[in-house]
């Protein structure tokens, strides 16, 4: 019985170290031990209080591992270790390589894209920013709970209308 | 995808990510949103805070990307628990010894710093409550108070104490004020000297519940 469990522990510290990995950003690499140990911890503490003894879907312990991995870039970030170290300054949040002029650039067009951004209609903001993070108009007609074709306007509109700010700043994309 | 719509959005998901802000969801809210699981109301308001927090966007899009992503080995769909519920503390003991090793090494932490006083020794994820007590410094076994920073007003507290193996010593639930005496009698069989670990979550008024790292305190 005590080999079972302790190859069930096992087996759940390696699913949290694969979702750790997976996902986890160069910078957070040297973490990676420790993200998987607060979330190990966290599932013992959720356990002991539950009294549970269901089996852990692997949808929960994936959500567990990215919890615990946004809160130490959270806390990282707080504590401007990452942002005072100069070789890290300037680093973009998601990796796209090292060209500092494009990076210069980068930022100045996504700060103009977010205050572009508070200036939309508030269903085009939405439709937009989803879009803008990747998803496709048929999930975003999912998650906000539109039809495809209310999906579709909407984020259509919104380009145009964040397209047209930019341009009055000066910015055409 | 049109050629400037992948440069716009190119410049809005690279741009560096500054430190947290107040109103920066709670991870697992983002996890919830980004997996459709949120109220279409609530979804918009997060929605709108990513628009403007670039941390929260790369927070968003590693969500999405682990959702999406399938495992690289086949592993059980679910991991089982013993049927007896001894499974926590196997879970337990087996942090715990991660811990202990974490004593025993000088200059052990994420960063190969000494540890500082009050500074949590594991799992300082949260930030919101800390220690307001010495790491280093022994406390007397006849008044052990443990005291914490407070969270919003109206919280509630739950604290745990353990020794180092993580056998349960005193705890307590419901608690209003940021402060626990831990029981004297309940300290009775401890060595001199002996270590105690102690954790404390607040449950807030907004719903939202708080967890703290996992403190150490030193009894005489």
């Amino acid at each position: 019985m005590l080999q079972q469990n302790e190859s069930a522990f096992e087996e759940l510290r390696r699913q949290l170290a694969r979702s750790v990995s997976r996902i986890c950003p160069g910078w957070l690499a040297a973490s990676r031990d420790d993200i998987v140990q607060v979330a190990l911890l966290r599932l013992v503490q959720i356990c002991g209080q539950a009294e549970r003894s269901e089996p852990y879907p692997s949808s929960y312990l994936r959500k567990v591992a990215y919890s615990a991995m946004i809160d130490e870039m959270r806390r990282l970030r707080r504590a401007r270790e990452v942002a005072l170290d100069p070789e890290h300054e300037d680093r973009p949040a998601l990796d796209t390589g090292s060209n500092p002029e494009r990076n210069r650039a980068g930022r100045e067009i996504g700060r103009a894209i977010e205050v572009c951004l508070g200036g939309l209609r508030r269903e085009r903001r939405m439709a937009v920013t989803l879009h803008l993070l990747g998803h496709p108009v048929g999930e975003i007609a999912k998650l906000a709970a539109w039809n495809l074709k209310r999906a579709e306007n909407l984020v259509y509109r919104g380009l145009d209308d964040l397209r047209a700010c930019l341009t009055a700043r000066g910015l055409a994309p | 995808m049109s050629k400037d719509l992948e440069s716009l959005r190119d410049a809005f998901l690279t741009m560096p990510a500054g430190p947290p802000r107040v109103d920066c969801p709670q991870p697992a809210e983002i996890w919830e949103a980004a997996q459709g699981g949120l109220s279409p109301g609530r979804l918009a308001q997060v929605v709108d805070h990513l628009a403007a927090c670039m941390a929260c966007r790369e927070a968003w899009r590693l969500a999405s990307d682990l959702q999406e992503s399938s495992p690289e080995v086949r592993a059980p769909d679910v991991i089982a628990p013993a049927a007896n519920p001894w499974w926590p503390w196997a879970a337990a003991a087996a942090a715990a010894a991660v811990l202990v090793v974490a004593f025993a090494l000088p200059g052990w932490g994420t960063f190969s710093r000494r540890p500082r006083p009050g500074a949590p020794l594991r799992g300082s994820m949260t930030g919101e409550l800390q220690s307001l007590i010495s790491e280093t410094d022994l406390q007397p076994r006849n008044h052990l108070l443990l005291r914490w920073s407070p969270a919003d007003r109206g919280a509630r507290y739950r604290v745990h104490v353990t020794t180092r193996d993580l056998t349960e010593v005193a705890g307590a639930a419901g608690l209003d004020a940021p402060e626990f005496l831990v029981p004297e009698k309940s300290l009775a069989s401890l060595p001199p000297k002996a270590a105690l670990l102690w954790q404390v979550s607040a449950s807030l008024p907004d719903g939202r519940s708080i967890t703290s790292p996992t403190f150490v305190v030193r009894v005489r």
